[in-house]
């Protein structure tokens, strides 16, 4: 269900804490100090109000609604929408092993700091999910509890972006594109296929695939619609296959068959843009625009 | 190693005993080039001991070819065994081995002689894949093929047991060349790995570290024929510029670049650099 800014701007506190309420895992008073301050200009300034109450908080009230998250990959997501963000990487569908492992970081960053570890897991991979867990342990309480609310600003900008509509949205999305250029021929590489490969636990899966279109691009992106999980990526260009059906002779095996590019997204809403640029001898590639 | 200057004055039984081991226990093809004597090039030798091989009758070169080892067995002679290790054959496991010593009957059953390969050309899988495309051959094409085969195979031999002048091109060479292209200067310290394919998984053949000048000290492989198949070198882009301080994201967005690519000429030489920046990287085949 959403809600268009303009009917938020006009409801009461039972309304307005019934619309987007749940954004602040339970944490009605949110919603309460937000709707005293109507009327937004943008979703993006509802959502910069919201977070300044919790910025206003006292400590307590602070420590408070971050303690009642819970445990990532623990038994019991509290609400819907965790437990949606949380299947969204596969942490309900973990090995023995690997829930061991979260079981043992959770119960040590719990006893460290005496909340639970926020992470924004759309925005993640699960390596790096299990990465930033091991580097953010090691962290004095000051520096994370700023962490936890930073997390706690990127989890609920998302929320609040799929519920409300209307004027300044926030930009909570990125996007990963490609182009292939055949610079033997000089023009676009035209049905070549590509298939895109997540890291994880040190081992590529494949999540994705396209064909390039006339322009030498794919017909929609990589990745879109959504935050750009951090993490290492490979996309893979099946450039020998390429030059063989233009007849092009490149040695026998071809010099380049699959032609690998792997990198790592480090900025969930950014544009990723990864061109290939090849001959049947020679490729480069760069963070485009 | 024997100098040509001193074959050429050699008499006829010191020359076939210099030059037994290069064709297998046929010293007719020794016996006969003896008579063609002086060489002036160590290549010109080896033409011209191919030359009476292939003018022999069929009969005589399938007689050769039929004495030959079959590869997966154990080797005949010191330098059959030499090759073969070159090969890594020793190395398969069970089930490849197992399975690359059915296609070596089935080929013996179809054509009457082992399967004869140039092993130092080959990588692993390549000389897996020759297996398997030849055995689909007619008997004319295989052994056209096992002969040119043979023409590689000992012209290694010669190489290495003849010297002087117009010595033949046996060897190929791998190298590489790191231009760190933000900094404008040879990246110095990086770490390289290249590794060969093999069942669809890349093995570790080596490892380096380029020196000042952005190269390695010597060449990744050398001294020998490049073998055919598909590798990877891997370079370590993201550490070179994490020591230079300079920001590349967090993670960067390039740390283990991986350059995968075929060699197909053995006595070729591929250069094969990077030109890297944190947020680009290009490659060719050089020179």
């Amino acid at each position: 269900m959403t809600v268009s800014l303009a009917d938020l701007n006009h409801m009461d506190a039972a309304a307005f804490a019934a619309a987007v309420g749940d954004v602040f895992e339970l944490a009605p008073w949110v919603a309460t100090a937000a709707q005293a301050r109507r009327p937004y200009a943008t979703v993006t300034d509802l959502h910069a109000a919201m977070m300044g109450a919790v910025r206003a908080a006292p400590r307590e009230q602070q420590l408070a609604f971050v303690r009642n998250h819970p445990d990532l990959a623990g038994k019991a997501a509290v609400t819907e929408d965790s437990k949606r963000e949380q299947a969204s990487v596969g942490l309900d569908s973990l090995s023995q092993a690997e829930l061991e492992r979260f079981h043992r970081l959770n119960d040590a960053y719990k006893a460290k700091f005496g909340f639970p570890y926020m992470i924004c897991v759309r925005r993640h991979t699960r390596d790096s999910i299990l990465s930033e867990f091991e580097r953010r342990l090691a962290r004095d309480e000051a520096t994370e509890f700023a962490q936890a609310l930073q997390e706690v600003f990127y989890i609920t900008r998302l929320r609040l972006a799929a519920k409300v509509t209307g004027e300044g949205l926030p930009q909570v999305n990125g996007r990963l594109s490609t182009h292939v250029l055949d610079t033997h021929a000089g023009r676009p590489a035209v049905g070549m296929a590509i298939e895109l490969f997540e890291y994880a636990a040190a081992r590529a899966h494949r999540i994705g695939g396209a064909v390039t279109n006339g322009d030498g691009r794919t017909d929609a992106p990589l990745i879109a619609g959504r935050p750009l999980p951090i993490g290492r990526y490979e996309l893979r260009f099946a450039v020998g296959e390429h030059f063989r059906r233009r007849g092009v002779e490149a040695g026998d095996p071809p010099f380049l068959d699959i032609v690998p590019i792997r990198f790592a997204i480090a900025e969930p809403e950014g544009h990723y843009h990864v061109p290939l640029l090849c001959s049947p001898w020679s490729y480069s590639t760069y963070r485009g625009s | 190693m024997v100098a040509l200057s001193e074959l050429n004055g050699l008499d006829l039984e010191g020359f076939v005993a210099a030059l037994g081991g290069t064709f297998e226990f046929a010293p007719w093809v020794a016996k006969a080039a003896y008579a063609r004597r002086p060489f002036a090039t160590v290549a010109g030798l080896h033409e011209t001991l191919m030359a009476i091989f292939r003018a022999a009758p069929r009969e005589q070169q399938l007689a050769f070819l039929r004495g030959q080892t079959v590869l997966s067995r154990r080797a005949m002679t010191r330098d059959s065994e030499r090759e073969h290790r070159g090969a890594g054959l020793e190395t398969l496991g069970p089930r490849l081995a197992a399975r690359y010593g059915e296609m070596n009957d089935a080929y013996l059953a179809r054509f009457g002689y082992p399967f004869y390969i140039a092993v130092l050309r080959y990588s692993l899988a390549a000389n897996f894949a020759e297996l398997e495309r030849r055995l689909a051959h007619d008997a004319d094409t295989e052994l056209a093929t096992a002969v040119r085969e043979l023409f590689f195979v000992t012209r290694l031999r010669i190489a290495a047991h003849v010297e002087g002048e117009g010595a033949p091109l046996v060897n190929g060479r791998l190298s590489t060349h790191v231009l760190d292209t933000q900094a404008g200067r040879p990246a110095a310290g990086l770490a390289i790995a290249l590794y060969e394919e093999a069942a669809g998984r890349y093995h570790r053949v080596t490892t380096a570290v380029t020196n000042a000048d952005g190269r390695t000290d010597r060449p990744l492989i050398g001294g020998r024929p490049l073998p055919i198949g598909r590798y990877e070198l891997r370079f370590g882009v993201g550490d070179h510029f994490r020591r230079r301080g300079i920001e590349g994201g967090d993670p960067p967005f390039f740390d283990i670049v991986p350059l995968r690519f075929s060699i197909a000429e053995p006595e070729g030489h591929y250069h094969v650099p990077l030109l890297c920046t944190p947020w680009s990287y290009s490659t060719y085949r050089g020179s």
